[in-house]
């Protein structure tokens, strides 16, 4: 099956209830993707993965207050991407510990 | 999609809302945690014995994912499986063909025939040209009974492996292929690929629904996952044996990175760490499926080959056993 890149940015206030969201926010992403920055998350998902994962940005965010930018790329944009200091973005096809 | 890996004996993997957490255990007593995202994992493969919890294999059957386990030496020892198809109709069709001699021993010779092809490409592409593999293969065509098929298989494994020691070079004893315990590192290494071919291969046949107890080519006697083994033929020397020679001539892998106890030979950390890797990489190779016509991986053939066979079973679509070039 085929994956697409998506670049996750969010920004959330500084209040309890914000911080409540974005830590929820922070371990629901980590089922996804690789953490990167501090409010960055880089995954790599099928279509499926992604709804999925929509739907539950969607439940989890409140919209008037929080912003969360999701970004769409294809392997020819992933390939261009260009880091200082860090890692280009791969899919990784094993982990082994 | 990618597979989980957990080879340390002192780790646990639990899972923390939508990811899996590794806890490693480290020297001065204190755990490095590590995140894992669970959604896009597609198979968790456990050695030595790692620790898991309830939470997290639950979590991987809900998610589809097989988790299986392995011993410490690489010997497989069995799976939790998700669900999958309850396909009735598809094990009745098996079934059937089992109590059908001739069609039954047809399939086994074509399993049996590929199997020698693949092996005897495996020799042509290492220089060892001078076999006697290709009579054998033709010798099968002429048999009349299963017995007679597996009697002319084991010579064929016999004098395929008669050829291994001329290609693995002289910095590796290798008389003959022997297991329970491997008595050298080749052979150590082999059943190692072997067992992770087998943790894929019993995934895809659960997959595709059939019953991986009732084979065709092996015998069906307790405990014995004939089904799995009869697929599995195809594709030792297409995959297993193929890593275990790269990783060898490419000397990936040393004489010292095996340890001997009790004349068994078992790999280093490091050593297995290398050896997985090469395995991902070859099963994540593409080449261009034969009957297909389109590209795919390995891990993707195997998954095909048990669906094929399905549909051979219920639907009469001639079934091939992957054979390359």
């Amino acid at each position: 099956m085929t994956t697409l890149f998506y670049l996750i940015i969010y920004d959330l206030p500084d209040n309890k209830a914000a911080n409540k969201r974005r830590n929820r926010l922070h371990k629901m992403l980590s089922g996804y993707g690789a953490w990167t920055q501090y409010s960055v998350f880089e995954c790599f998902l099928t279509v499926v993965k992604f709804t999925q994962m929509q739907i539950k940005i969607e439940k989890l965010i409140k919209p008037e207050e929080d912003s969360v930018r999701v970004y769409v790329l294809d392997a020819g944009a992933v390939k261009r991407t260009i880091t200082y200091g860090s890692e280009k973005p791969r899919q990784e096809q094993a982990i082994i510990i | 999609m990618t597979v989980i890996y957990v080879t340390q004996p002192e780790a646990v993997l639990s899972k923390v809302y939508e990811a899996f957490t590794v806890s490693l255990k480290q020297e001065d007593g204190t755990w490095k945690k590590k995140t894992i995202p669970a959604q896009t994992a597609e198979q968790v493969i456990l050695m030595g014995n790692p620790q898991v919890t309830g939470d997290a294999l639950v979590y991987a059957l809900e998610l589809g994912m097989p988790v299986h386990y392995l011993s410490f030496f690489g010997k497989y020892l069995g799976s939790a499986l998700p669900g999958y198809s309850r396909n009735g109709q598809l094990r009745l069709a098996q079934y059937q063909v089992y109590n059908d001699v001739p069609k039954r021993l047809e399939l086994v010779k074509a399993i049996v025939t590929t199997k020698i092809h693949n092996q005897y490409n495996v020799l042509y592409r290492h220089n060892q040209r001078d076999n006697p593999l290709k009579e054998r293969k033709n010798l099968v065509k002429t048999q009349q009974t299963i017995d007679q098929v597996r009697g002319v298989e084991g010579l064929a494994a016999r004098e395929y492996f008669a050829c291994w020691q001329n290609m693995v070079g002289k910095q590796w004893v290798f008389n003959g292929r022997n297991r329970n315990p491997p008595t050298d590192p080749v052979n150590a290494l082999l059943s190692f690929s072997y067992a992770l071919l087998k943790t894929q291969v019993t995934a895809a046949v659960h997959l595709a629904g059939l019953d991986p107890y009732i084979g065709y080519l092996h015998e069906v006697h307790h405990g014995q996952p004939a089904m799995v083994l009869d697929l599995m033929e195809e594709f030792r020397a297409l995959i297993s044996d193929n890593i275990v020679l790269g990783v060898l001539s490419k000397r990936e892998i040393q004489p010292q990175d095996f340890t001997e106890s009790l004349g068994a030979y078992r790999l280093s950390e490091a050593g297995r760490k290398t050896f997985l890797t090469a395995f991902e990489r070859k099963m994540n190779d593409e080449f261009t499926h034969p009957v297909f016509n389109y590209r795919c991986t390995y891990r993707r053939a195997i998954e095909l080959q048990a669906r094929l066979l399905s549909r051979y079973l219920q639907e009469g679509v001639p079934y091939k056993p992957l054979a390359l070039r």
